[in-house]
């Protein structure tokens, strides 16, 4: 059957030209910064939900990024360097967001353990492993950390994570392995709760 | 083990432990073991990040760009060239010079505008190549950024001065923020940035400090402020 396949990039780019214009003035210039948006705001949330593993902070973080990207668009003398440059407005400012969450975490933990509901076993089990992943990536580098959650989002292969950071592609390859290993060691003591393992 | 499935080991080592796993069952474990908890690991993260923002998110994200205001333009003239632009930048700078002394000194400026002609922005890129003899070398030129701000406009461009008139240009400055020149007339020429660019001789209203009386024939031909 013929049929046209369109990337999760391209629908994204579709679902969000299907909305309407984000910019409601007419300058050339509102109009480049819709065009460059595309797929971005998608882009941004999930960068910013690597970092805070949390939809709704996520998504504070991404339009606030994306308000930034959109107030200093004139600043931008190279439009092909506006994707990497909301990647990186949108990584510190999840980054920023993740600190204070943190803060309030810890005043908030033991309130919160002693209200936790027991869970099924496996559940328990994946959700432990799921905190130590977060753990190991939180441990990482502020380098090999990006590079392996832009590597993790779907549709963005070393090439493009590459071009993201402005990086060569090897350099993107190395940081991985780096972070894959250093996670790997971090892990190898909760192997044994790998869910489905 | 780990540094294995993780890909880190040069192509030599990777063939000598896969020898060595080809005959030892223990290690063969350990190395399936490693390479299920990176797998796992890889499979965590990409969930991690896989979350589909709500359908609010896009909306709110419309709602609140629309109510920005639009997004200050800039207009970069990095590669100006001597050749044609020259003239129309230093007409700029003569009559801000008078404008400066005719407010603060009240003595006749001492160059006097002397408009340039328009230059669209091609010709001048184009003319690049060919400067004259008698344009200062482009080692010499010095770069001036200069910036306007207001509640409603604000933009900002680069020109490429003569040795010596940085300071004029930094009175250009000033003058922009003291808004002793029009704003809003600049900033109608840099709304134009998609267009090639034009210098062109913009009319400006002297500050009230400065009477007509004092608007002397010296500031502009015509007795009135030319920027």
């Amino acid at each position: 059957m013929a049929g046209v396949w369109f990337s999760e990039k391209q629908m994204d780019a579709m679902a969000w030209s299907l909305t309407g214009p984000a910019v409601s003035n007419e300058s050339p210039l509102a109009r480049e910064f819709e065009e460059c948006l595309a797929d971005c705001p998608k882009l941004a949330y999930r960068v910013a939900l690597g970092v805070l593993r949390n939809s709704a902070e996520a998504e504070d973080v991404a339009q606030e990024a994306l308000l930034r990207a959109y107030r200093s668009f004139s600043q931008l003398r190279d439009r092909q360097r506006f994707r990497p440059w909301l990647v990186r407005t949108a990584w510190r400012l999840a980054l920023d967001a993740r600190r204070a969450a943190l803060r309030r975490e810890r005043r908030e933990t033991a309130a919160l353990d002693e209200r936790k509901a027991p869970e099924a076993e496996d559940v328990a089990a994946a959700r432990e492993f799921e905190r130590h992943v977060a753990q190991a990536l939180d441990a990482l580098s502020g380098k090999l950390r990006l590079v392996m959650v832009l590597a993790a989002i779907e549709g963005y292969n070393t090439q493009e994570v590459a071009g993201l950071l402005g990086i060569p592609e090897g350099t993107v390859k190395t940081r991985l392995v780096r972070a894959r290993k250093q996670m790997a060691e971090k892990l190898r003591c909760v192997a044994k709760i790998i869910p489905g393992g | 083990m780990t540094a294995a499935a993780a890909g880190a080991l040069s192509a030599a080592r990777e063939g000598e432990l896969r020898a060595h796993v080809s005959g030892c069952a223990a290690c063969g474990q350990e190395l399936a073991a490693a390479r299920a908890l990176v797998a796992a690991l890889d499979r965590s993260v990409t969930a991690m990040v896989s979350g589909e923002p709500s359908p609010a998110f896009f909306a709110d994200l419309r709602r609140r760009i629309a109510a920005e205001p639009a997004p200050p333009v800039r207009l970069g003239i990095t590669r100006l060239a001597f050749a044609g632009a020259a003239l129309a930048v230093a007409a700029v700078l003569a009559v801000v010079v008078a404008v400066r002394n005719s407010q603060q000194h009240s003595v006749p400026a001492p160059v006097a505008a002397k408009a340039g002609p328009v230059v669209p922005l091609e010709q001048t890129e184009m003319a690049h190549a060919a400067v004259p003899a008698s344009a200062p070398a482009r080692g010499h030129q010095t770069r001036a950024r200069l910036r306007l701000g207001a509640p409603t406009v604000a933009f900002d461009f680069q020109v490429l001065v003569p040795p010596g008139q940085l300071a004029a240009a930094m009175a250009l400055s000033d003058a922009l923020n003291a808004r002793r020149i029009d704003g809003q007339q600049l900033a109608a020429l840099a709304e134009q940035s998609a267009k090639p660019l034009e210098w062109r001789e913009i009319e400006i209203t002297p500050l009230e400090g400065i009477g007509r009386d004092r608007a002397t024939a010296a500031d502009s031909p015509d007795g009135a402020n030319r920027f």
